[in-house]
């Protein structure tokens, strides 16, 4: 009997270090990298065919190039499994924090202009009211304006008709009440025509300025 | 005759240094959270309408998420613990010089891509510490787990 009590002390040491131990086991082990793969999934852009990503790393290549095909990669030399292609509803719930932080994309418009001048043609006036109510709703707001010219005179003419027609629209969407957080002007010239023509060819849709509110 | 030659190589340097571009490349559109921008050592808080530069580290704390749009018209987005780097960003399509790196650390991306990806496709990468990601018009999302 006198033994006994020491004995079951020593028993008990035991059972407590096992559980320590195993206690320590199972919080290194959580601590570990993460066994979770990381997975990629393509998207379908609005009303656009998807592109095409190219997944690849020392243990192979996985190509995406249709909507909600996925590839999940095991770690840094683990091979691109798939594709697969994923539910909508799983990929809208596993990534719903991304998503909804995510931007509406940028806005675009195209403003014509009466030949030679900064003057908008009525149907492109027309539309600042709209551009002006964008960059409100979008605030803070990137406004870029590019201004072009069609072949009708130089190339260093046409470059300071464009920089003017910018300028120009700024001042009328200013003037609607628009305030960019920022604001850009620039000009294409004869550079960058929407239609091709030989030199020195009046065409009205090349004398444009592009808005783009982001 | 001098005149003219100093007033040429004044309008040569002013040039020059207007042609170097520090407009900043994108903006913050939206933030919740703990939403940061690391900038050559300091950090920034991510509100909507500061203006990104070229090297920025974005990053998000573990209930925080951040939307930002580049100048091509690039449209990224990160969810909680996420960090993205943008590591090179080239838009001059004047001059047909065009080309982006992002580099994600970890965490939930989206990645709309804009011009440069339309313009010069195969000429915008992803990269993440387990995998390489070459981009060719698109829209996705990735789970980075490094």
């Amino acid at each position: 009997m006198k033994g006994a009590a020491p004995r079951c002390l020593l028993l008990a040491l035991f059972l407590l270090a096992g559980a320590l131990l195993s206690g320590c086991a199972t919080s290194r082990k959580s601590v570990q990298p993460s066994a979770r793969p990381s997975v990629i999934v393509l998207l379908p852009e609005g009303d656009h065919p998807s592109g095409e990503v190219t997944v690849s790393n020392a243990g192979g290549t996985q190509v995406l190039n249709r909507s909600w095909q996925s590839v999940e990669i095991p770690g840094t030399r683990g091979r691109p499994s798939g594709p697969v292609v994923l539910e909508q509803k799983a990929v809208q719930g596993a990534f719903s924090p991304v998503l909804a932080a995510m931007p509406a994309p940028p806005v675009h418009f195209l403003l014509y202009f009466k030949l030679d001048s900064t003057e908008l043609l009525p149907e492109s006036h027309a539309l600042l009211t709209g551009i002006a109510t964008t960059i409100r709703e979008r605030s803070p707001a990137q406004l870029s304006v590019v201004g072009h010219g069609d072949s009708v005179g130089s190339v260093r003419y046409n470059y300071q008709l464009g920089l003017r027609r910018a300028a120009a629209v700024a001042d009328r969407l200013a003037s609607q009440g628009a305030r960019p957080a920022s604001l850009e002007t620039s000009s294409r010239g004869k550079a960058d025509p929407q239609v091709p023509t030989p030199d020195q060819t009046p065409e009205p849709r090349n004398r444009r300025a592009e808005v783009t509110v982001r | 005759m001098r005149i003219l030659l100093i007033l040429c190589v004044l309008l040569a340097w002013t040039g020059g240094a207007l042609g170097q571009d520090e407009r900043p490349i994108g903006l913050v559109k939206t933030a919740s959270g703990e939403a940061t921008v690391l900038r050559e050592g300091r950090r920034l808080t991510a509100l909507p309408g500061l203006g990104l530069a070229l090297g920025d580290v974005l990053a998000t704390g573990s209930r925080g998420s951040l939307g930002v749009i580049l100048r091509d018209d690039t449209v990224l987005s990160l969810g909680p613990s996420s960090q993205i780097k943008l590591e090179q960003f080239v838009f001059e399509p004047a001059q047909g010089n065009l080309g982006m790196v992002l580099r994600v650390t970890r965490g939930l991306i989206e990645y709309l891509s804009g011009k440069i990806s339309k313009l010069a496709p195969g000429s915008v990468r992803i990269e993440t510490p387990v995998a390489t990601l070459g981009i060719r018009g698109t829209h996705l999302l990735a789970r980075i787990e490094p």
